[in-house]
This record gives structure tokens, C-alpha cells and sequence, in this order.
């Protein structure tokens, strides 16, 4: 960005002062409203509706209105015109909003085909960008594979592409083999329907681009960004120039976000990508040398986002607690997941519930008991993103700093000790962590607002956006059940100091003044007690949250014993022992 | 993408579009009469791709121009034997076509062909009905005068028959080993549920035209996914019953011709589960799902302990949001009347409506 644009951006975010996030996700459609009093962004409110779809699957800008209409009664204000659009710039009266950012996780997304000269560079590169928007390519064709160039084009054309991404060679680097593949594609583009013909992204060696553009501009809608390599000049970025072929897409296949786009103007990018930019945000102003991880399950999938230092490493599980949660099945079987519901139910029972939760997607536990199983199968999704995240040895070795928990499913709980306890059950990070609850959904619009509104994203990125539910802090202990691990001392902002003896088994908790400010001391460490990445050699400052701290002496793995009276009273037992924030 | 709102209706025009994630073509015209297995629209893709080398057929050199050789255009299709190629210098040579298919383009001194065009994607009828509209490129509006209901769930089948039920299925609703005879033969039947995974599987020998369940437990639903005919869930997966507006709207149509019609999850498109009873009552469609609920509504619980029974919405109670920061917003929520001394409040999404307009039957 050259200094006449940024300082364009600059003007330009001086005159915004009310700005509306909305997330379309597949089930609810989330409006949040920020606005700048004194200078400062802040969030002022939220609202959530349905996600409308046509017969035929299409998400209509109903879903859209919906959410701004109920936000509107909420805060008696308008931001909607007679015509049922979003009234922008603002108008006299605090009529409308100054900037409308888009977040989509509901609806179709792409199916992707890299091709790429090398698994190791440019696939690999491509699969990177694939992941930080939440996808996987469909197929992959590379040039060393060593297949023929008909078997490439069946593979090609059998994926049925919506996107291919092309890139290979470094600058002056690899002319030819990158020929061959367009070839390749040159052959598919032929055998496939005009009007069903996939977007082209090239991001290869700046050589090759004239001949591609050459043969495909008028074959199929062709986009060029800078070599994915990195070392070719700078014009467009291939996650931008990605983003925009996500969006073309999703315009194209949902009325709402064409019509949102078309009305406001809006800055749009897809939900994944905006998560996992929030995860990197918060990755930079978490704890030095800590990780952050974010957790948000959502209808039709899990996400796990590690973030340290700016750098991410998302993964998506395919499953969610809506319409794919029978994929958890697949993974985990019903016999072990029951052993973590606290009262009887059948395999079947639990089965049936799966099933219906996915013919259902919107239901709301309704009790205490369909709560539960819920929970359950949240824990369980979560094992499950987090298997399958190349970073998870961040849960072992101390390195993750702070958690937070996102999804409805964590939202909606009667408690939010019930998802600290999903947490702390699907995790069990050892070292010290803090978990926080996205009891708002922030965490995409603040991915969103990252990209066209630095100042807002800068205030409004905190933890403090967050409820912060507590600092866990998990020893890796062999010392007996029942005997003293190490006894730590906590003093308080007025200088008040208790002294704890924390005992092998269970779960501690020390319940502690929300917001205030704590300092913790370490005594008596037995020598068989490792805590990874704590230093126990002195103080620990923090800020407590609804649960205070909590150890979690339970040990180094969490095994449910066989016996199924046993089960529930140790599920019963952990319960209690970590309790509700308000009595 | 499911919609939470039971999709019934009694009589009227019924009018189904059938159309493809992307585009392809429209086999149907505006007017023409559909029968059930007649397809709408397809997309299809050459699943084949072989090539030939021109320079060592033809023994040409390397650096040929080998267009100069053919006899065929890109696009072009090509029989077995059909001539292709032909060298009439001093060698003179012919390659022939030794597979039909089409011929794409050249490559590398590579002809490059496809063949067996395979359906990508399709979609049929599944009832007799008539074409009104042409969606371009996708598909066609299909419409009947009849009855409709949509399911939970289906084994992604399409059928037909004379709808029956049989006599002890009234009394207990529970498809057993006695609900077992050789009237299902070629029949759509429907009963409650059924809990036998031995008598749902030895329905195949029985060749019924099609099931309709109120529920299925899930044990059971790969077995009806094995089952050559198509098996569709109305209400629930469990344990529950029929519906009333459901078991009212099929009650009605015994021994009509139905049509069951079931189609997985595509692109966009969730899964659908369909019966369609064709027969000549008029009455207007609403397009309603949860939004058109109102007070006097009659809705169905979906969850919790009052699950399945049937009540009249006395109240709409409308969202809380949380401004503050720490608590999140409190979905609609209505205020359900079951009985004169039961009334519940729950979210609007843990309710469906229906949307039975006809005199219920006692059942």
C-alpha cells in the first residue's frame, strides 16, 4: 500500500464512528455494532436471527435484515431504510452505520484444485493458503507426480473445480513445466461447459503469467496475483487475490451477499480466514512466547486455530454440532463418548439425539439433560479438530498461553463454568492457561474489521472482549492421590495474602475477585512435579477471572474408570468441585 | 439447512423445483407432462481421456506441424475406424480412430480424446406432474394438484405406490413382524416407527413400493439406506409416532397413488425427503416456515420433555440482547399453550409449524 493510499484509509477511518459487523453463519446471522465515543471504539451491542434459506439452498438477504431489525428494536436505533437496506453513510438523527463489515460462514463454499510444479514449495504453499481460509483442496496435480497428462485432466475434471489454483517456479526460475500445466488445464477448460468453467488464480513465476493470460482470458475468468514464492514484485497478494475469488463465489452462489456487497460497499471476507486472523491478532498480545488457541465450533464444522507470534496453524474438522455432527461418529464411537454423560442413557439414545441434531440443526437444549449431551459432543468435536492440528504438541510442552472457547454451543450454556469444563475435559493443556468465552461472536468481526479498520481492530482486540473465565494451571504430577503437590500463596491488590496446600486429585478451585488483580507464589514443589513453561522461582501477576484459579490435579490423562456408577459419580464430583460462577 | 418448519399440505397445487447446483442442461419444456423417473436436467462430464501420439503414428518427425495432418476439428466426435489422420508424402499413412469419443485438442504432439460421458449430477421428476417454468441451465418447476409433506430423512431412493396401512399398525403404530404380508407388495406403506432391524431388512423380499416412518431409530437407517426402495422419515429419528397433521394427511390419500422422493445434500441443496400424493383439490400455498408464526399458530414441540406434543402458540416473546458485554442474547422465545393447564415458554426454534389446514381424522 503506497503512503497516498494509507493516508486515503487514514481520512477515512477518522470519519467512521459507527460501524456494523455482520456474520453470516449457517445457522444464525450475527450483527454487532461498535462505535467511537471520545475517540475509542467500543462494542456496544449484538443481535442474532435466523439464517433464511431459499428452496434451494441460497442464503436471502432476509437473513441480513432479520438480525439488524432485532438489533435495532434491542437498542432503539435505526440502521435500516423504508426499503429494508442499510441506511450508509450515516444520517442526522444516528440513522445507519459509517462502515458494514462482512464475515460469511454459512453457505457453499468453493471446491479448490491446486496444481502446482512441486509438493514440496508451491503445493504446499497453496495448501497453507487454503488452510488459513478453513479448506482443503479437492484435488491436487503436480507436475512430478509423474502421471500422464490424461490421467491430470480426468483428475482435473472429475473434482469438478469451482476454483483452480496454479503456481510454480521462482522468478526466472521454471518456464516450461509450468506450460505443461496449463496444458493441462487448457484440455479441462475445453472438456467443460463454458458456463461451468472454474476461476483461475495464477500465482506463478511472473515469466509464465503473459502465456496464461494469453490462452485463458477468454477461455475462463483468469485472476493473477504475485508469485506465491515471494519473490516476484508486489501488486496483488495471493491470499487478497484468494479472498476475492472466495467472495466472487459466495456472491454468486447467495443472493444476501451480493446484495450486502452491492448496498453497502462493504469489506467481505469468509469467516475462517477472519477467525483466524482474530487468533494471530491475539496471538501478538498474548503472554511473550505463548500461544494462543482458538476454538469455535460451529453448525457444520470445528475450527482449531493456533496462534503464536503472528503465525497460525488452523485446522477444520469437517464436523459440527449441526447438520455434519454425525461425522463425529466416524471419528469417535458413541460407547466412548458415553462415559462422559453424567447420567443413563443409552448408545442408541445418544445416537438418535446425533441424528436428530442433524436433521434439526437449530434446536436449543431444552433441558438440563440435552444440555449435557450437547456439552459432551462439544468436548468431543474438539478432540477431534485438535488431532488433527500439527501444532497440538502446544497443549504438552507449556507453551499455550490462553484459550477461547467460541460457538454457540459455548454460548448457550447455563453457565459459563460449563464451558470452562468443556474446555479444560478436551484439552487438558498442561502448564498455565487462560481460558477465555467469546460470549458475543466477536471473534470473526474482529478478524473482518483487521482488514479495513486498523484503528477499531487495535481497541477493540483485547482479552478483555472476552469473559475471561480463569487461569488453569495443570502440573504433570506422579505424587499420590490425596498428598500435597506444592502449596502456593496468592496476595491481592491490597496486600492480603492466603496460603494454599494444593492436594493430588481433582479439581481446585480458588475462587477469586472478578477483574482484580492477584499475585501468586510458589512453596514446597515436589520434586516429581514438573509444570511446564511456569517459572516457579517467581511471582505470577494476574487479572482473576469468573472462576479465579483453578488447579487441575486430576492427573496426566483424564481416564473414565469402567464402572458406570463410578463415571457418573467422578463426573458429579468434578462438577462440584469446579461449581457456577454465581452462586 | 434444515428448515425447523414441518412442510405439510393437505390439498392444493403442489410446485417442486428440481434443479442442479450448477449449470447443465434442461431436458423438459414448458407444459410437457412428467412422469416420475423422467429426467429434468443434467450435467454431465467426460470421465475418459486417452491420447495418441501423431508423430509416432504417423512416423513424422519432431519437429512437424502435425495440424497439418488431420483430418478432424477440436470437438469434433470420432466412431472406431473413422480416420483422423493422414500422411500422404512420401509415406503415406492413415491412423484411424481405434475408440469412439471426442477429440479435445492437441497437445504436446499428443491428440488428446475423451470419452463416456457419466452423469456429474441429475435430477428427475419423481411424480407426474406438469413443466410451468424453465429455471435456465438448472432445471424446471414442476407442479400437480395434490397433497405434500416433507420428512426428516430419506435413503436417497425414489419410488412409488397405492398407499396403505395396515390394520394393526393403527393400533400400536409400530412396524413388526405381523405388519409383514404380501399386500405391500409394490405399496407405499406407513407406520409409526419401526424397531426390528430384522423386519425393516426382510421388507426387500416383500418389494413394497415404499416406507414412511414417523421415526427411525438411528440404528437403523443404514439398513433403510441399503433398501432398493426409498424409505422416508417424517417426524423424528427415535422413537416417536406419525405426526398428527402428518398421519392426517397421508390417512387421507389411502390408496392413492404416492410418490416418495429423496435426494442427499448437493452443493447448497440440503437433503430432501418428499411425498407427493397428486389428486385434484385446489387450495393456496403459503411459503412459511418459522417466520409466519403467530398467535393461534399450531405448532409441534421438537425437544425437551414435552417433545412431540401439539400446542397453540398464545405468545410471541420477542429477543433480549446483551449490550453488556457478558451475556448473550436470548433467541425468540413463544409462549406455547399444550393444554388448558400447561403452557411452556420455549425458543421459537425448538418448535415446528404446522400447516394443516383439513379437519384432523380420530386416531
Amino acid at each position: 500500500m503506497d503512503k497516498k493510499q494509507e493516508k486515503t484509509q487514514e481520512t477515512n477511518e477518522e470519519m467512521v464512528n459507527i460501524v456494523l459487523t455482520i456474520d453470516i453463519g449457517t445457522i444464525n446471522t450475527r450483527v454487532s455494532l461498535f462505535e467511537r465515543e471520545n475517540g475509542r471504539y467500543q462494542f456496544t451491542g449484538t443481535a442474532s436471527s435466523r439464517t433464511v434459506y431459499s428452496e434451494s439452498g441460497e442464503v436471502e438477504y432476509r437473513s441480513v435484515s432479520g438480525a439488524v431489525q432485532k438489533l435495532e428494536s434491542a437498542l432503539e436505533r435505526h440502521f435500516l431504510d423504508d426499503t429494508g437496506k442499510i441506511v450508509i453513510p450515516q444520517k442526522l438523527g444516528m440513522i445507519g452505520a459509517d462502515q458494514v463489515v462482512l464475515t460469511w460462514s454459512g453457505g457453499e463454499m468453493p471446491r479448490v484444485v491446486l496444481m502446482g510444479l512441486t509438493r514440496d514449495t508451491s503445493i504446499k504453499m497453496m495448501e497453507d493458503l487454503l488452510r488459513k481460509n478453513g479448506l482443503t483442496s479437492s484435488a491436487q496435480i503436480c507436475a512430478m507426480d509423474g502421471k500422464s497428462m490424461t490421467d491430470n485432466i480426468g483428475t482435473l475434471i472429475a473434482s469438478d473445480p469451482d476454483v483452480v489454483l496454479v503456481s510454480g517456479g521462482t522468478e526466472k526460475g521454471a518456464e516450461h513445466a509450468l506450460y505443461r500445466l496449463g496444458e493441462i488445464l487448457l484440455m479441462a477448460c475445453k472438456s467443460i461447459d463454458e458456463q461451468n468453467r472454474p476461476s483461475i488464480l495464477y500465482m506463478g513465476n511472473s515469466e509464465a503469467r503473459g502465456q496464461f493470460e494469453r490462452v485463458f482470458h477468454q477461455m475462463s475468468n483468469i485472476t493473477f496475483a504475485d508469485n506465491i514464492m515471494g519473490t516476484g514484485e508486489a501488486r496483488l497478494s495471493p491470499t487478497t487475490a484468494f479472498q476475492k475469488c472466495m467472495l466472487n463465489f459466495a456472491k454468486e452462489k447467495n443472493p444476501a451477499i451480493a446484495q450486502l456487497q452491492k448496498e453497502t460497499k462493504c469489506a467481505a471476507i469468509s469467516g475462517d480466514f477472519a477467525y483466524g486472523r482474530c487468533i494471530r491478532l491475539l496471538s501478538r498480545i498474548n503472554r511473550a512466547n505463548h500461544s494462543v488457541l482458538g476454538i469455535e465450533i460451529g453448525a457444520n464444522r470445528t475450527l482449531a486455530a493456533f496462534g503464536a507470534n503472528l503465525s497460525l496453524e488452523m485446522s477444520k474438522f469437517e464436523g459440527g454440532i449441526g447438520r455434519t455432527l454425525p461425522k463425529l461418529l466416524e471419528h469417535v464411537p458413541a460407547e466412548d463418548i458415553l462415559p462422559w454423560i453424567s447420567f443413563q442413557l443409552k448408545e442408541s439414545e445418544l445416537t438418535d439425539y446425533i441424528m436428530n441434531k442433524s436433521v434439526h440443526p437449530e434446536l436449543i437444549p431444552a433441558n438440563s439433560y440435552s444440555a449435557e449431551i450437547e456439552q459432551t459432543l462439544a468436548m468431543f468435536l474438539i478432540r477431534t479438530a485438535i488431532a488433527q492440528n500439527p501444532a497440538n504438541r502446544q497443549l504438552f510442552d507449556g507453551t499455550l498461553g490462553m484459550v477461547l472457547l467460541g460457538g454457540s454451543v459455548m454460548r448457550n450454556v447455563e453457565d459459563p463454568g460449563d464451558a470452562l469444563r468443556i474446555g479444560m475435559n478436551s484439552l487438558h493443556p498442561f502448564g498455565l492457561t487462560d481460558y477465555y468465552l467469546d460470549m458475543n461472536g466477536l471473534s470473526s468481526a474482529v478478524g473482518g474489521l483487521a482488514g479495513v479498520n486498523r484503528e477499531l481492530a487495535a481497541q477493540v482486540t483485547s482479552p478483555a472482549m472476552f469473559l475471561n473465565l480463569g487461569r488453569v494451571i495443570t502440573p504433570i504430577s506422579n505424587v499420590k492421590e490425596g498428598k500435597r503437590v506444592f502449596s502456593v500463596s496468592l496476595r491481592d491488590e491490597s496486600g492480603n495474602m492466603d496460603k494454599i496446600d494444593i492436594i493430588q486429585g481433582g479439581i481446585k478451585r480458588i475462587p477469586l475477585e472478578y477483574g482484580r488483580y492477584y499475585e501468586l507464589d510458589w512453596f514446597n514443589v515436589n520434586k516429581s512435579v514438573r509444570l511446564p513453561g511456569i517459572p516457579t522461582w517467581t511471582s505470577i501477576g494476574f487479572k482473576a477471572g469468573c472462576f479465579g484459579l483453578v488447579f487441575d490435579m486430576r492427573g496426566e490423562t483424564l481416564e473414565m474408570p469402567k464402572d458406570r456408577t463410578a463415571q457418573i459419580h467422578l463426573l458429579e464430583r468434578w462438577k462440584n468441585e469446579l461449581g457456577v460462577w454465581r452462586e | 439447512m434444515q428448515t425447523a418448519a414441518a412442510k405439510i399440505k393437505n390439498s392444493g397445487p403442489v410446485r417442486i423445483a428440481r434443479k442442479l447446483t450448477r449449470n447443465g442442461t434442461v431436458m423438459v419444456f414448458p407444459g410437457q407432462i412428467t412422469d416420475p423417473t423422467m429426467p429434468v436436467a443434467w450435467r454431465k462430464v467426460w470421465r475418459t481421456h486417452f491420447s495418441i501420439n501423431l508423430c509416432e503414428a504417423l512416423e513424422l518427425s519432431r519437429n512437424s506441424n502435425i495440424r497439418d495432418y488431420l483430418l478432424i476439428n477440436e470437438g469434433d466426435f470420432v466412431s472406431v475406424n473413422e480416420p483422423i489422420a493422414r500422411r500422404s508424402d512420401r509415406k503415406t499413412r492413415t491412423l484411424n480412430a481405434l475408440y469412439s469419443g471426442r477429440f479435445l485438442g492437441v497437445c504436446s504432439e499428443n491428440l488428446i480424446f475423451e470419452a463416456d460421458a457419466e452423469d456429474l449430477e441429475s435430477v428427475s421428476a419423481g411424480f407426474p406432474g406438469t413443466v410451468t417454468e424453465i429455471i435456465p441451465n438448472r432445471g424446471a418447476v414442476i407442479e400437480t394438484i395434490g397433497s405434500y409433506a416433507a420428512g426428516v430423512w430419506g435413503n436417497n431412493r425414489i419410488g412409488q405406490g397405492i398407499l396403505l396401512t395396515l390394520n394393526d399398525i393403527a393400533k400400536e403404530g409400530i412396524f413388526n413382524t405381523q405388519s409383514l404380508s404380501m399386500a405391500m407388495a409394490g405399496s407405499v406403506v406407513f407406520a409409526n416407527t419401526c424397531l426390528d432391524p430384522e423386519v425393516l431388512q426382510s421388507t426387500e423380499r416383500l418389494s413394497p413400493g415404499g416406507l414412511i416412518f414417523g421415526s427411525l431409530p438411528s440404528a437403523l437407517l443404514p439398513i433403510a439406506e441399503q433398501l432398493p426402495f426409498p424409505v422416508i422419515v417424517t417426524d423424528s429419528i427415535g422413537t416417536g409416532r406419525l405426526s398428527d397433521p402428518i398421519y392426517n394427511m397421508l390417512g387421507e390419500n389411502i390408496i392413492k397413488c404416492a410418490y416418495l422422493y429423496s435426494a442427499p445434500a448437493r452443493g447448497n441443496m440440503p437433503p430432501t425427503a418428499e411425498i407427493i400424493i397428486p389428486q385434484e383439490e385446489i387450495s393456496a400455498e403459503k411459503n412459511n416456515m418459522l417466520a409466519d408464526v403467530s398467535v393461534n399458530s399450531r405448532v409441534r414441540i421438537l425437544d425437551g420433555f414435552y417433545a412431540g406434543e401439539i400446542g397453540f402458540v398464545t405468545e410471541l416473546l420477542p429477543q433480549e440482547t446483551g449490550g453488556d458485554g457478558e451475556t448473550e442474547p436470548i433467541g425468540d422465545r413463544v409462549r406455547v399453550c399444550i393444554d388448558a393447564e400447561t403452557i411452556i415458554t420455549l425458543p421459537v426454534n425448538n418448535i415446528e409449524l404446522l400447516q394443516d389446514d383439513k379437519p384432523r381424522l380420530n386416531r
